[in-house]
C-alpha cells in the first residue's frame, strides 16, 4: 500500500494468497501459491516482510501455532482481516474502473483498445 | 545420495542466523522436501534452496534488526530476571562459582595492576626511547670534563647526563631523615623530557653558585615533610648542617634514575668539582640505537680516561655497555612480575575450568528444566542466552567482589614490596585494572559459562537428551576439564615448590654475622664540630656510653653496614710482590671502630680483632676477611703479613686478624674480598653504630639512642632498626615472589582438589542406577569402589603428566629468581606429582565410598 492507502501489486498478491488459504496460510503456502499462479519464484524473505507490513497495517492477523513436525521451530498462520478484505475490494474496484471501456486484446494489436 | 535427502545444512545454518525463530528454515525445508525434491531432483532443489536463502537474506536481516530493537530490551529484562531467579534458587553452587571467580579475578587484577604500574606503563619521559644508561658506574671515575668529552666525541649522543650519588640529611624533620639522591647536571629534568611539578629545573646559575644552594625534592618527600604545601618552594631547608633553597618538586609520577632517589642538587661547574666520581646517562639523537652507540662511547671514554692519566685495558673497555634506561630501571623486576602475572593467569584459567566443570554438572541436573523450556517454545539461542545471563550475573558479582579483594590485596602487599621496585608507590587499582578485570570476566564467562551452557541448551534440541543420551559426551568434557585443572595446578605448584625450596636455601645461607639481637642506627655528627681525631674520640665516647647501659652487651661502628647500599673500593696487592703493573684486583674497604665485630657477631678465624690500641699513632693495621686472605696471600693465616692498598702504594698495612666472610650485598651475592681498617687510622664522620642487645632488642635500641644523646645531643640519628630486618629486606623480591607463588600454589591445589572431587562425585551420582544394577547382578561393592577410584584417577594422571611437561618447559623462566636450586629440580618434580596423587585420592575418597555403599534395591526403587 502506498501513501495513498492503495495496495502495491506484490502486497495484493500476498493478500490474495492469504485470502485463498482461508486461515491456513503460512509463509511457505503463500510463497508457493504466488509461484503457482504467477510463475514467479519469489523469495520467502520478501513474503515475510510483506506479511509483516500487512499485519502492521491491520490487513491480516497472525497466530503462532505449535508445529508438530517442525522441531520446535515457529510457524505463523495468517488470516485476512476485514480491513484486508476492504483493501482487496478497493483494489479490484480501482482496476475495474481503470479498465472500463478498454479491451486488453485490442491494446495488444496496437489499436486504441476501444 | 543414498541417505534420506536433507535440505543443505550449511545454508540452513545461515538461515538460522538470519531468522532465529526458525520460521524461514522450517518453511523452506518443508517446501524443499514436499515439493522441490520430487519435482526437480536434489541438485536443482538444492540450488533453489540456496538462491532462496541468498535472496531472502536482506529481508530477513532487516526484519531481524527491527524485531531485535523492539523486543531486545523486553527479552533482556525477562532473561535477566529469570537468570537471577535461577541463581537465587540454587545459592550453593552459585556462591561457589562467585567465590572461585572472585578470588581468581582479584589476584589477577592486583598482579596485573602492579605489573602495569611498574613494568608496562611508559616511563614519564617524553624521550624515554632515546635515554640510555652507560655501565658500569663504579668502574670509570670520570669527571665533568670527561663527561663533556664523551658528548663531543660521540656523534650519536645528543646530551650526556652525568650524575653522582649523594646523601641529604634533612634536619627539618625529627628525627632527621636521610634522603638518598644525586647531584645532577643543570637541565637534568629538561633533558629527560620531564618537568618539575612545582618550581623549576636546575639552571646554569645554580651550578655556578659556590657552594651549590639549590635542591629539588621528590613528590613523596614534599608530601611527607611539607604536607604538600605549595609555598614550600622557595623556602630554605636545613640539609646536612647548612641551608639550601628548595627550587622544585618533581611530579608524583617521576621515575628517578635510581629507584631510591628522593632529592637532587646541581652538579657544580667550578674547578672544585673536577674528580667528582660520576656515572653517565645519555640522551641519544633520534634514530641512534643503544647497541650502535656502544662502540662510539667506548672510544670516547677511552680518550677521556687516557686524558685523565688512567691506563685502559681491553677488559675495561669491554665492560662498558650502553643499555636503554628503561631496561636498566625495570630489567630486574620484569621477570618476577611477569612470572607472577602468568601464574595468576593460570589461576584464572584454572578457576574457569573449575566453574565450567561445576556448571556442566549443574547442566545435567538442569537438563529436565531446559527440556521443558524448549518444549514451551524457547529456541536454543534463547536458552543459551539465559544461561549466559546467569553466568554474567555470577561473574559480574565475582568481578565486583574481586575488585574489592584486589584493593585490599594491594594495601596488604604494598607495605611488603621490596624497596628496589621502581614506581611501586604508583601501584593503583584504577581504570586500567578495572578494564582488565572486565575483559578477564568476559573471558571467564565465555570459557566457564558459555561452553557448558551450550551443552545444556542442546538439551532443548531433542527429547532424547531427557532420557540421558549425551551424558557421556558431557562426561568426557568434564573429564577433560579435570585433566586441564590438574595440569594447571601441577604447573603452579611446581613453580611454588621451586621458589619455596630456593627461599629455604637462601634463608639458610650463613650471612657471616648474627642478625638476631643486633640493632643499628646511622649517626651524623653536626658538621664542622668533629674532624680527624675528635671523630674517633666522639665514637669512642658513644661506644662506652652504650655498653655502660645494661641493655647493651657490646657496640661498635662501621662505615657501610652489610646489606645496605654504598661501599668503597681500593685496589690491593701483598707487599711481597714485585712492583705491580697493569690492573690490580680491588677489595671492599670498610672502616670500623673497636667492638664492631663483637656487636655484629662476626667470628674471628685467626689473629685478633681491632682494638683501642689501633690508633692514629700506632702501626697501620687491618683485619681482612677469609676471601681476601685467600686472594691476596693464598693462605688462611696471613697474620703479620703486609698488604698494600691503593695503586700508589702509599697505604701499607699489617694484617692482624682474619674474620669470617660476611655477605655484603645480600644473601645471594657471592662474598667479595674485604678489608677492615680502624677508624682511628682512617677517620670519617658518619657511621652506623651497631649494638648487641643483652635480651630485649627494642630496649637496646632505645638505650643506644639515649647513649648517643648523652654524648652529644646534636648528633643526628637516622635509619635505625633491627639488623635482622635489614637481612629480611635484602631478600625482598625472593620473599615476595615466593609468598605469592606459594599462595597461588595453595589456591591451585584447592581448586584442583575441588574439581577432582566434584566431577567424580557427580559421576557417581549419575551412574548410581547402573551401579545398582551391576551390584544387583552380583558385582561386589569393593569392585565398584575401585572402579570409581580408577576412573577418577585417569584424568588426574594425564593432568599430572601434562603439568610436569609444561613445568619442565616453563621453569627456565624462573632461573634468574632461583638460588641454589636448578629449574628442573628433581626433588620438586618428584614431590609435586606424589603429593598431587595423594590429594587426588583424598578428593576421590568420599565419592568412592559412596559408590561402594550403593544399595541396589534402594537405587532401583527410586528410579
Amino acid at each position: 500500500m502506498g501513501s495513498d492507502g492503495l495496495l502495491g501489486s506484490f502486497e495484493e498478491q500476498v493478500l490474495l494468497a492469504v485470502a485463498r488459504d482461508r486461515g491456513d496460510a503460512y509463509g511457505m503456502r503463500v510463497r508457493r501459491e504466488i509461484e503457482d499462479r504467477t510463475g514467479r519464484d519469489v523469495s520467502i524473505g520478501a513474503v515475510y516482510s510483506t506479511l509483516d507490513r500487512l499485519e502492521k497495517k491491520g490487513l491480516v492477523s497472525s497466530e503462532l501455532r505449535e508445529g508438530s513436525d517442525r522441531r520446535g521451530r515457529a510457524q505463523r498462520f495468517f488470516r485476512i482481516e476485514p480491513a484486508g478484505a476492504d483493501a482487496l475490494r478497493t483494489s479490484l474496484d480501482l482496476h475495474r474502473s481503470m479498465w472500463e471501456g478498454l479491451d486488453p486484446d485490442a491494446l495488444l494489436d496496437g489499436g486504441s483498445g476501444r | 545420495m543414498s541417505a534420506a535427502p536433507r535440505p543443505p545444512r550449511m545454508v540452513g545454518w545461515i538461515l538460522d542466523l538470519l531468522d532465529p525463530t526458525g520460521e524461514a528454515r522450517a518453511d523452506l525445508d518443508e517446501e524443499y522436501l514436499a515439493y522441490r525434491l520430487g519435482e526437480k531432483g536434489a541438485l536443482r532443489a538444492g540450488a533453489w534452496y540456496a538462491s532462496q536463502v541468498v535472496r531472502s537474506a536482506p529481508h530477513l536481516w532487516r526484519r531481524r534488526r527491527t524485531s531485535l530493537s523492539e523486543s531486545l530490551l523486553g527479552e533482556l529484562f525477562v532473561d535477566v530476571a529469570s537468570a537471577a531467579r535461577m541463581v537465587r534458587r540454587r545459592p550453593g553452587p552459585a556462591l561457589l562459582v562467585v567465590v572461585t571467580l572472585a578470588i581468581a579475578l582479584g589476584i589477577n587484577t592486583s598482579v596485573f595492576s602492579l605489573t602495569w604500574s611498574v613494568v608496562m606503563r611508559p616511563l614519564p619521559f617524553s624521550h624515554q626511547d632515546r635515554l640510555v644508561r652507560i655501565y658500569p658506574d663504579e668502574l670509570f671515575y670520570i669527571d665533568l670534563a670527561g663527561a663533556q668529552r664523551v658528548q663531543e666525541e660521540s656523534p650519536s649522543v645528543e646530551e650526556v647526563l652525568p650524575w653522582g650519588r649523594t646523601l641529604f640529611t634533612l634536619t627539618a624533620t625529627n628525627p632527621a631523615e636521610e634522603l638518598r639522591g644525586a647531584v645532577v647536571r643543570h637541565g637534568h629534568f629538561t633533558a629527560l623530557g620531564t618537568r618539575p611539578l612545582l618550581g623549576r629545573d636546575f639552571n646554569r646559575g645554580d651550578a655556578l653558585t659556590q657552594p651549590t644552594d639549590a635542591v629539588i625534592i621528590s613528590h613523596a618527600v614534599w608530601t611527607r615533610v611539607f604536607g604538600a604545601d605549595p609555598s614550600a618552594v622557595g623556602q630554605r631547608l636545613e640539609i646536612g648542617g647548612r641551608t639550601r633553597t628548595l627550587v622544585g618538586v618533581t611530579g608524583p609520577e617521576h621515575v628517578p634514575m635510581e629507584p631510591d632517589w628522593e632529592a637532587w642538587a646541581p652538579l657544580p661547574l667550578d674547578a672544585a668539582s673536577a674528580g667528582y666520581p660520576l656515572a653517565l646517562n645519555a640522551l641519544l639523537r633520534p634514530g641512534a640505537s643503544a647497541a650502535s652507540v656502544e662502540v662510539e662511547i667506548r672510544r670516547a671514554l677511552e680518550a677521556a680516561w687516557i686524558e685523565g692519566g688512567a691506563t685502559v685495558s681491553e677488559e675495561d673497555l669491554a665492560a662498558v655497555r650502553v643499555v636503554p634506561l628503561r631496561g636498566h630501571l625495570l630489567g630486574d623486576v620484569r621477570t618476577p612480575l611477569l612470572v607472577l602475572l602468568s601464574a595468576v593467569v593460570f589461576v584464572l584459567l584454572l578457576a574457569c575450568a573449575n566453574v565450567a566443570t561445576l556448571l556442566l554438572a549443574q547442566g545435567s541436573v538442569r537438563r529436565g528444566e531446559v527440556a521443558i523450556r524448549a518444549s514451551l517454545g524457547a529456541g536454543r539461542g534463547r536458552i543459551l542466552r539465559q544461561l549466559t545471563f546467569e553466568m554474567l550475573i555470577l561473574a559480574g558479582s565475582a568481578a565486583v567482589v574481586g575488585l574489592v579483594f584486589a584493593t585490599s590485596l594491594r594495601s596488604w602487599a604494598s607495605s611488603r614490596l621490596p624497596a628496589t621496585l621502581p614506581r611501586a608507590d604508583q601501584w593503583d587499582v584504577g581504570g586500567i585494572a578495572v578494564a582488565f578485570t572486565m575483559v578477564a570476566t568476559l573471558l571467564a564467562v565465555l570459557a566457564g559459562g558459555v561452553l557448558p551452557g551450550w551443552r545444556t541448551a542442546r538439551g532443548g534440541d531433542s527429547a532424547q537428551l531427557l532420557r540421558g543420551a549425551g551424558r557421556r559426551s558431557a562426561g568426557r568434557l568434564s573429564t577433560a576439564l579435570v585433566g586441564l585443572q590438574v595440569a594447571l595446578s601441577v604447573l603452579l605448584v611446581v613453580g611454588a615448590g621451586l621458589m619455596t625450596r630456593s627461599f629455604v636455601a637462601l634463608s639458610s645461607v650463613d650471612p657471616g654475622f648474627r642478625p638476631d639481637g643486633a640493632v643499628a642506627v646511622r649517626l651524623t655528627p653536626p658538621s664542622g664540630r668533629y674532624e680527624g681525631e675528635s671523630v674517633t674520640l666522639l665514637y669512642d665516647e658513644i661506644r662506652r656510653a652504650a655498653v655502660s647501659s645494661p641493655e647493651i652487651e657490646s657496640a661498635g661502628g662501621i662505615l657501610f653496614l652489610p646489606m645496605t647500599p654504598g661501599g668503597a673500593w681500593v685496589s690491593f696487592h701483598p707487599e711481597t710482590d714485585v712492583a705491580p703493573d697493569g690492573n690490580l684486583p680491588s677489595t671492599a674497604l670498610r672502616i670500623v671502630t673497636p667492638g664492631y665485630f663483637e656487636a655484629m657477631g662476626i667470628d674471628l678465624a685467626t689473629g685478633r680483632y681491632l682494638d683501642d690500641g689501633d690508633g692514629a699513632d700506632a702501626e697501620p693495621v687491618a683485619v681482612i676477611n677469609r676471601t681476601l686472605a685467600r686472594h691476596a696471600f693464598s693462605s688462611p693465616d696471613p697474620v703479620g703479613r703486609m698488604l698494600v692498598m691503593g695503586g700508589d702504594g702509599q697505604n701499607t698495612v699489617r694484617v692482624v686478624g682474619v674474620v669470617d666472610d660476611v655477605r655484603q650485598s645480600d644473601l645471594r651475592t657471592e662474598v667479595y674480598p674485604e678489608v677492615y681498617r680502624p677508624l682511628g687510622q682512617q677517620p670519617i664522620t658518619r657511621l652506623y653504630m651497631v649494638a648487641r642487645s643483652s635480651g630485649d632488642d627494642d630496649a637496646a635500641l632505645a638505650a643506644l639512642y639515649e647513649a648517643v644523646g648523652r654524648v652529644d645531643e646534636d648528633v643526628l640519628l637516622s635509619r635505625s632498626g633491627h639488623v635482622r630486618d635489614i637481612v629480611r629486606r635484602s631478600m625482598g623480591t625472593t620473599r615476595l615472589v615466593t609468598q605469592l607463588l606459594g599462595l597461588f600454589g595453595v589456591l591451585a591445589l584447592t581448586l584442583g582438589a575441588i574439581g577432582i572431587y566434584g566431577v567424580s562425585a557427580h559421576n557417581v551420582a549419575v551412574r548410581r542406577r547402573e551401579m545398582g544394577i551391576r551390584m544387583a547382578l552380583g558385582a561386589d561393592s569393593g569392585g565398584v569402589a575401585r572402579e570409581t577410584l580408577l576412573s577418577g584417577l585417569v584424568p588426574v594422571a594425564v593432568g599430572i603428566a601434562a603439568g610436569l611437561i609444561a613445568a619442565a618447559g616453563a621453569s627456565g623462566t624462573l632461573q634468574s629468581l632461583l638460588y641454589a636450586i636448578p629449574p628442573r629440580d628433581t626433588v620438586t618434580f618428584l614431590l609435586v606429582p606424589a603429593f598431587f596423587t595423594l590429594v587426588a585420592v583424598a578428593s576421590l575418597a568420599v565419592p568412592m565410598i559412596r559408590a561402594g555403599q550403593t544399595d541396589p534395591v534402594e537405587t532401583l526403587r527410586s528410579d
